[in-house]
């Protein structure tokens, strides 16, 4: 723009430096007033006087008095050094001449031109250093304001409509049975509901993330395969899954059991029974609202038993570090999983045959008024709906990052390893995965973070994880700050610890540069 | 068929011997490379098209034979636009007129644009073909066929179409106007846009008032425009005032000024008269807007409104001040670390606890700040990234040649944060489309709410649930998936990550 052109033609004129004149001191010391002036007493006021006047505890009394006495002593510290300072700032630090756009010329004066050194100390206001501590005390200021207006707020507001404040609800009943979960009680305390909501979430979320690291490992190596159809279909499901909601896959799934074929659970009508070929023990319980498999049911010495394997994985250690140093010292291949884990198969079966069976099969099986599951290991619909929709949408990312991995090694990697002669699970197993697993690694994790928040879903198809626990008891009448207080800082626990992990090992792989 | 060259300079006899192989493979060869490699590729092969072929039969059966889609083609209006009132239908056809222009002139424009500077560097552009077009939309152009099949009458389809003929027109117009109107182009497009939205709340809702302003503010942008103004100065100004002589930059500064009153002033003047004219005094508060308009509308205004105050938590979490910093990392990875939904319960149960507002908020406004909050913490990472893809040397040239660390980030460091960012933000948008499905938690009817509302009617109550959950989840598919795909397409020609 034409400002640079008329800068050209400015003479700049160091010698004429005169000291700041009084008018000017003056108009910055009335500047300093107005501000702190309406910083100060604004402050004073909101957070001293006011506070003094309605201080519900010794915090509060505290930080009125700070306000009251330190704002004051601040500004007029703040003043005083102004004061001092101003006196040795020089006033005009560039003279020069600048021609205008009809031809007339202008005097400018200008002491912050920034191609103009200024000798002496700068203004307060012009002082970095003061800049930035007022800058972020202005920044703390804002905040804690704002916040305390809003808790403010929530407080009077929740004391109008009598909700309680504080915690001690927790130790009310539940008032509702959880579903599926017969040791709880309705008259059992929130706070037992809570942990078992948090104990379902966690279910689900492992649950889930395994569903979806196997699948997307499988889809995601599926997608690179030389067969175009796998290829093809690969991407068919990846494109399908990864565009459509959360919401809509689960209760996808939520309603292949809710309105599909399966009959329903209770007296009159009798679950799908699957029973194993002529006879007549169940592998499989299926109906509209519960679902079982078979599970192992402990009987005698399980505790020896435990034990023992305990022993096996000891001696198993052992092993590895003997076939490790072994090859380091011949040079034979050591085959140390094979070793190690047959010697640990080994002494667990023997284990487990000399101490009689400490587990049997517990079959699934129905109870007598035919409403309920008895023995095997019983889940039911909502808890299969959101872990399958779940890991199945999970797993066409982590589908996408495994591709993406694989193909982020450089292609002179395999060409290397085809040259020294390496069979092609020898190629993935010591060369394409271990550079490709650290490529994956940190996004794989942060999928798993999204689905452990995405279980919260559950609440779409009654799976009573911990939102739908704490959505029942608010929906009963218990104060919902209080209880969203708490979802929220346990799902920033559970996130903070999965990216405390992600950071470890993150450290770990990282590549050993000099 | 035999390609043959004729005779060049370098293989003057055109040998057939120094011809490039042909590459063209029979079908029998690319079967045998691509399914039939060895005996177990040839055995995955013969499996998985069984499979393929089972899925497609009993797709195709469903979707053709079985399908009960009665639910669907009588609630379409439903799923559309929700509880929209029946007799304000109007509005929405006037808006989707003036939206489908404003895209149109975006588009022609951009078009010209990209003309102008393949002229300027002498190279050409690929215009791409109606086949090209085709190939990138095919997703979105299948779902609005199949609405179209589930309409009763032939009005929607005229309508579809006639929205079209407009866009496309308008698109012509756009592209036939000279260089220096390219500016305005723009702003006409953002404010046909803009008084689209006016016309679907009316005057009374509260959507009329940020829309006005920002017409206001557009109005402001056209009028000062320096072509505009020149033209204006040249053409009424002087003629008028008989006074020939040329215009000096401060007339033209005083032209300026005296266009910008005018442009608000008209703007408001104009679009209330045109109200008046009408007989509009209803409105329509924007808690009636539902259906797939809500859900497009809900995402698009959560990440224009997050994007502001995610460039900021942006910068400020770069920031050189630690209290600036801290705060802005602990603003972010908090709602980056809870369930959305959590806050959308918050937002619906006792948000206005915390604002000490005197008429309560009505819930769609408060999903709408919870959706806001959410987004901007997930856009400042993304910002953050293009950020940091900077290079630091670029600042430095800024600070090398005197400028003031505001307009090092305003002139050198944004312009390029930000391009970098837009394949990246596209697909923010995407993952925010997919979560509005969780207003319906919050029984905000935005499109999949829509579809529960169907299965509440006594007629509905267990018939059709496949069916209706088949048609939103293809069409939240459709949108999304022609979204990502033309994210990847904007990343391969904005080339980030090439530089």
């Amino acid at each position: 723009m034409s400002s640079t052109a008329d800068f050209a033609s400015t003479q700049a004129d160091l010698t004429a430096v005169p000291s700041a004149p009084f008018s000017r001191r003056l108009l910055a010391l009335a500047f300093d007033l107005l501000i702190l002036a309406v910083v100060g007493v604004g402050s004073v006021w909101q957070f001293g006087l006011r506070l003094l006047d309605g201080y519900s505890d010794i915090a509060e009394l505290v930080l009125a008095w700070t306000f009251i006495i330190a704002v004051p002593v601040a500004v007029v510290t703040i003043m005083v050094i102004d004061a001092v300072r101003i006196g040795q700032t020089p006033g005009k630090a560039a003279v020069g001449i600048r021609s205008l756009h009809d031809g007339s010329q202008k005097r400018v004066v200008s002491s912050f031109d920034p191609r103009v050194p200024v000798p002496g100390i700068p203004a307060l206001w012009r002082d970095v250093r003061v800049l930035r501590v007022a800058g972020q005390v202005l920044a703390v200021v804002v905040v804690v304001a704002a916040m305390r207006w809003m808790f403010h707020n929530l407080i009077v507001n929740m004391d109008e409509i009598n909700l309680p404040r504080d915690f001690d609800f927790l130790d009310n009943p539940y008032q509702v049975a959880i579903r599926d979960n017969f040791g709880f009680d309705p008259r059992d305390p929130i706070w037992k509901a809570l942990l078992i909501g948090l104990q379902n979430t966690l279910l689900a979320s492992v649950v889930g993330i395994l569903i979806a690291t196997v699948v997307g490992l499988f889809v995601g190596i599926a997608r690179l395969s030389s067969n175009w159809l796998v290829a093809k279909a690969a991407s068919v499901f990846v494109e399908t899954l990864r565009n459509i909601p959360p919401l809509v896959v689960i209760i996808f799934f939520g309603s292949i059991f809710t309105f599909g074929p399966l009959p329903p659970f209770n007296a009159s009508s009798p679950p799908w029974l699957g029973k194993f070929f002529g006879s007549d023990s169940n592998y499989l319980l299926l109906s509209k609202t519960s679902q079982a498999i078979p599970s192992l049911a402990s009987g005698g010495n399980v505790g020896s038993f435990w034990l023992l394997v305990l022993a096996a994985a000891l001696i198993a250690a052992a092993v590895w570090v003997w076939r490790s140093r072994r090859n380091e010292a011949t040079g034979q291949p050591h085959h140390r999983v094979l070793w190690s884990l047959g010697i640990f198969a080994a002494i667990v079966f023997a284990s487990f045959v000399l101490l009689g069976g400490p587990y049997s099969w517990s079959l699934p099986g129905v109870s007598e008024n035919g409403r309920r599951v008895v023995g095997g290991f019983a889940t039911n619909s909502g808890y299969l709906a959101l872990t399958i929709g779940l890991g199945l949408y999970t797993a066409s990312f982590v589908a996408e990052i495994i591709r993406g991995s694989i193909q982020s090694v450089p292609r002179g990697q395999n060409e290397a390893a085809i040259t020294v002669n390496l069979k092609p699970g020898q190629r993935y197993r010591f060369v394409i995965l271990p550079q490709a697993l650290r490529v994956a690694v940190p996004p794989y994790i942060s999928e798993c973070a999204n689905l452990i928040k995405n279980t919260s879903l559950g609440i779409a198809v009654a799976y009573p994880d911990l939102l739908l626990v704490a959505a029942t008891a608010w929906g009963n009448g218990n104060p919902a700050p209080q209880l969203i207080f708490i979802l929220a800082m346990v799902y920033l626990i559970i996130n903070l610890f999965v990216s405390l992990v992600l950071n470890v090992y993150n450290r770990a792989i990282q590549l050993k540069e000099r | 068929m035999t390609t043959t060259l004729p005779p060049s300079e370098t293989n003057p006899q055109g040998n057939p011997s120094s011809l490039p192989p042909d590459m063209r493979v029979s079908p029998g060869t690319w079967l045998r490379k691509n399914l039939f490699k060895n005996w177990y590729n040839g055995l995955i092969t013969v499996v998985a098209s069984a499979l393929g072929a089972i899925l497609i039969f009993y797709g195709s059966r469903f979707v053709f034979v079985t399908g009960q889609w009665e639910a669907v083609r009588k609630n379409l209006t439903l799923l559309m636009v929700g509880t929209y009132p029946r007799s304000e239908l109007w509005r929405l056809v006037v808006q989707m007129y003036l939206v489908a222009s404003a895209i149109g002139i975006a588009w022609g424009t951009t078009t010209a644009r990209s003309q102008d500077r393949a002229e300027d560097t002498g190279t050409s552009v690929q215009r791409p073909t109606p086949l090209d077009l085709l190939r990138r939309y095919w997703a979105i152009l299948l779902l609005l066929v199949v609405i179209l099949v589930f309409t009763r009458t032939i009005w929607p389809t005229l309508f579809t179409l006639s929205t079209i003929a407009v866009g496309l027109s308008m698109r012509a117009g756009a592209m036939r106007l000279p260089r220096s109107a390219r500016k305005i182009c723009w702003l006409f497009a953002a404010f046909m846009a803009l008084v689209s939205f006016q016309v679907v709340s009316g005057t009374g809702g509260i959507a009329w008032w940020w829309t006005s302003a920002l017409v206001s503010y557009v109005a402001l942008q056209i009028a000062s425009a320096r072509d505009l103004t020149k033209y204006m100065g040249s053409q009424i100004v002087w003629p008028i005032s008989r006074r020939v002589r040329s215009i000096t930059p401060r007339d033209l500064a005083r032209i300026k000024q005296v266009a910008q009153i005018l442009a608000v002033v008209a703007a408001v003047v104009v679009v209330r008269i045109a109200y008046w004219l009408i007989g509009d005094t209803s409105s329509v508060s924007w808690d009636n807007w539902s259906g797939l308009y809500l859900t497009l509308l809900v995402s698009g205004t959560a990440i224009l409104l997050a994007f502001p105050l995610s460039l900021l938590l942006a910068l400020g979490r770069r920031s050189s001040l630690p209290i600036v910093r801290y705060f802005c990392v602990g603003y972010i990875e908090f709602f980056r670390g809870i369930p959305f939904i959590i806050l959308l319960f918050t937002a619906s149960i006792f948000i206005g606890f915390f604002l000490n507002v005197s008429s309560p908020l009505s819930l769609l406004t408060r999903a709408i700040i919870a959706f806001t909050i959410f987004s901007s913490a997930y856009l400042a990472e993304v910002v953050r990234g293009g950020l940091q893809a900077v290079p630091r040397g670029q600042i430095e040239a800024g600070q090398a040649v005197g400028l003031q660390p505001p307009t090092v980030m305003r002139l050198i460091v944004l312009p390029q944060a930000l391009r970098a960012v837009i394949p990246a933000m596209v697909g923010q948008f995407i993952s925010l489309f997919k979560d509005s499905s969780l207003l319906s938690i919050i029984s905000i009817v935005e499109f999949y709410r829509a579809r529960e509302l169907i299965h509440s009617q006594q007629e509905f109550l267990v018939n059709s649930i496949a069916e209706t959950l088949v048609f939103v989840a293809f069409g939240y598919w459709a949108i999304s998936y022609t979204m990502s795909k033309e994210s990847q397409r904007l990343e391969r020609h904005l080339g980030v990550g090439e530089r």
